[in-house]
């Protein structure tokens, strides 16, 4: 991707009839060969142009601004949501990272904090924000509760799902109860570092 | 202004209401009064007319052969006449709608629909008995002590996503 020069346009071939720009050749017609590049050519004009160009993987750069200016989700579900919200505010100041524009609208983000207790009341809510926002997205689980149920994890508990796993994929936990805001901070920078790193698989959901 | 005492008195005098135990430093109320269903509403008119506010409804499966639910409305007064709570009881039968006291006092309409999702105590004549802090369409009443455990949410595992459970608890109609 990007790494190839634009190529060269072929010699016209003298027995062969040249098609106009975007037609398709009439049936029968030889297929003009491509020009043959003598070995180590490509090298040499990357060696050549080394000095003045530096050649990057497209998806690297994208993921670069990707990972740089993360646009969360404004979501809060439970008590976490308070320390998220210190994260944003000026002491730990989330812009730092590129971090801090909380989006109003899924449509907008591309990162969802999943901060505080989820009820089964609110599943299917979380599961539909998730949904609408458009790819490539990313979520951190913020907190006991949306890593397995946290305290609310008991035989017999009917209200609080038992973790945002069951239902949504989720990036990086964030454990404590609540995290600090310098733990969703470092949370943050860990998520930041996997997307620098590039998708290794098709993401599912 | 009444003292809660005067307004027991008056409740009692009508008919309404039957003297209960007072138990003031476990219930937190000076008058307690049981109360049939069918006179709720009047006793609760009478106490929003001497200027009493709705302060909760609490609900309790008794498992008592007279009744299977004991609900107790709770009223106070900021004036310093009043001087302490007011309570009246009533055994609610599991299968019989208690009336609804939503258009007496308001705020009485969010703890019917409390009660109502919770325990299952259905209320006649209540403008939205639906659920309040449960899934829509849930079919249990948690706070029963006869529950043990609930059925798996589909939200709950994607690997063993159950069926939505069929609802048989629809609102009351009124």
């Amino acid at each position: 991707m990007g790494l190839t020069p634009a190529p060269q346009e072929p010699e016209p071939v003298a027995d062969a009839v040249a098609p106009p720009a975007g037609s398709r050749p009439a049936a029968g017609t030889p297929v003009p060969a491509s020009p043959a590049r003598p070995d180590g050519e490509l090298e040499r004009l990357a060696e050549d142009a080394a000095p003045w160009v530096r050649l990057a993987m497209v998806e690297d750069v994208l993921n670069l601004a990707r990972a740089n200016s993360l646009w969360p989700l404004t979501f809060g579900l439970a008590c976490c949501a308070i320390e998220m919200m210190a994260a944003g505010a000026a002491r730990y100041d989330l812009d730092r990272f590129g971090v801090g524009l909380f989006r109003p609208s899924p449509r907008q983000a591309d990162l969802m904090i999943l901060a505080g207790t989820i009820s089964r009341k609110m599943a299917p809510v979380i599961r539909t924000l998730w949904d609408q926002m458009p790819g490539p997205k990313w979520a951190i689980s913020m907190g006991g509760c949306t890593i397995s149920g946290g305290p609310f994890k008991y035989p017999g508990e009917y209200a609080i799902s038992e973790g945002a796993e069951k239902f949504m994929p989720i990036d990086v936990h964030v454990p404590g109860c609540p995290p600090r805001p310098e733990a969703l901070i470092a949370g943050i920078l860990k998520l930041q570092d996997k997307i620098k790193q590039g998708q290794r698989f098709e993401r599912a959901g | 202004m009444s003292a809660p005492a005067d307004l027991a008195r008056a409740a009692e005098a009508l008919g309404a209401t039957v003297p209960a135990p007072v138990d003031h430093p476990f219930a937190g109320a000076v008058e307690v009064r049981w109360i049939a269903p069918g006179r709720l509403v009047d006793a609760c008119r009478l106490v929003r007319d001497a200027g009493y506010f709705f302060e909760s409804l609490t609900c309790v499966d008794r498992l008592d052969p007279h009744g299977t639910f004991e609900l107790i409305y709770t009223f106070n007064a900021f004036a310093p006449a009043a001087s302490g709570r007011l309570a009246w009881r009533v055994w609610a039968p599991g299968d019989e709608p208690v009336p609804t006291v939503s258009h007496v006092f308001g705020a009485a309409a969010w703890n019917e629909r409390e009660a109502w999702e919770l325990y299952g105590v259905a209320f006649a004549g209540h403008p939205n008995l639906t659920w309040l802090l449960l899934p829509e369409g849930t079919a249990w009443h948690p706070l029963l002590k006869s529950f043990t455990a609930p059925p798996p949410s589909e939200y709950d595992d994607s690997r063993q996503a159950a069926p939505a459970a069929a609802t048989d608890d629809e609102p009351a109609q009124h």
